[in-house]
């Protein structure tokens, strides 16, 4: 693994409150794009080793969508948004105003809308995450991809081994006035998120 | 990372997943070897159809130099192609008549306006060429790159291999 001497260090109760912060804020980035109200009705985190990664978006032959981007700043990492393709399909209807159902598949343009979703949320989590570390982490352009999800854990998986240990994993549960919403977060930090600061 | 050079121990037929990072090889036993879900992975198939002697290999990373913990695995391309042809021989394969096949190394996360950092699909391939090369062993079939990803299925009676990518056909390798 690289050694990064200044890489920033939080304990996981920090950790968490910022990822559960961030989190928050990314609904409400996601709202204000979709112009809905949204309530994060749960949220959980998990810690894990990159080993297990894929179990915590399904099977590894489930369909996901997946909305990655790289951060770097202060500090780096990898940041993936994971919507089974139903759930993304929806998102999609929201965000262009479209009856709910009408998306059935991800061509160029409802590419372009989940990475704006993408930018938004990224923004918002990584924005909040900064802010309480007094740090600055800046997202990349996102790409999206819809595929196993075994080929995009391993992938993501394959760009972070060399500098992440471990990987976050958070459940957030949503909603908006008609439906109940479910997507994860997987937050790959260059940052160590187990030892106390200091 | 487990490292799983075993004996598949199944019944007839039956599928055994082979995980990021593992080995399988089978000797003589009519199974299903599948990796599910391969994006810039390789998984190597291998088979002996003499002594009946099959192995899948599934594949990470292209070095053991990078991300490595000092042990052999067939998490690296590197050190798990020969690990694969190794665990083959003892079983009584012979490295002359193994049947090569290679799948994987798909780039799936193209951001836009970036190159891949660390290219790891790519490098993952020209590191499976160079190892199995390196052995003296032709590749007889090969599925590799593009943007997608794949399941691999082998089955060790016959070693005959399939792909399938998501939305496509199952594809004999």
């Amino acid at each position: 693994m690289t050694t990064n001497k200044l890489k920033p260090r939080f304990d996981a109760t920090s950790w968490s409150n910022l990822a559960q912060i961030g989190s928050s804020r990314a609904i409400s980035g996601l709202s204000e794009m979709v112009n809905q109200e949204m309530t994060v009705t749960a949220f959980s985190l998990e810690e894990v080793s990159l080993e297990n990664a894929t179990s915590l978006i399904g099977q590894a032959d489930d369909l996901v969508v997946g909305i990655y981007l790289l951060f770097t700043g202060n500090a780096t990492g990898h940041l993936m948004l994971a919507f089974q393709p139903e759930i993304a399909f929806g998102l999609v209807d929201m965000a262009m105003d479209l009856p709910s159902g009408s998306t059935q598949d991800l061509g160029e343009m409802e590419r372009s809308v989940l990475g704006e979703m993408g930018n938004i949320v990224g923004s918002f989590f990584l924005n909040a995450v900064a802010d309480g570390a007094g740090i600055s982490l800046i997202p990349s352009p996102p790409a999206v991809v819809m595929d196993m999800a075994g080929a995009i854990i391993g992938s993501v998986m394959a760009e972070a081994w060399e500098e992440c240990e471990s990987l976050t994993g958070i459940r957030l549960v949503f909603s908006t006035p008609d439906r109940q919403i479910e997507g994860r977060f997987l937050v790959l930090p260059n940052f160590d998120t187990q030892e106390t600061s200091g | 990372m487990t490292l799983a050079v075993v004996d598949a121990i199944a019944g007839p037929d039956e599928s055994v997943t082979v995980g990021m990072g593992e080995m399988q090889v089978v000797k003589d036993r009519p199974m299903v070897l599948t990796s599910i879900g391969l994006g810039s992975c390789i998984a190597m198939c291998a088979y002996d159809p003499v002594a009946k002697v099959a192995g899948m290999s599934h594949m990470l990373l292209p070095s053991s130099a990078e991300g490595g913990d000092g042990k052999v695995s067939a998490k690296h391309v590197d050190k798990g192609v020969p690990l694969l042809i190794e665990e083959m021989v003892k079983r009584g394969a012979a490295k002359s008549r193994l049947v090569v096949k290679i799948t994987g190394g798909a780039q799936m996360l193209r951001i836009p306006g970036l190159l891949p950092r660390l290219n790891v699909a790519d490098r993952n391939i020209d590191a499976a060429k160079t190892a199995v090369a390196k052995e003296g062993i032709r590749v007889a079939a090969i599925d590799v790159g593009g943007d997608s990803g794949r399941t691999v299925q082998m089955f060790t009676a016959s070693g005959k291999v399939m792909v399938k990518k998501v939305g496509g056909e199952n594809v004999e390798l």
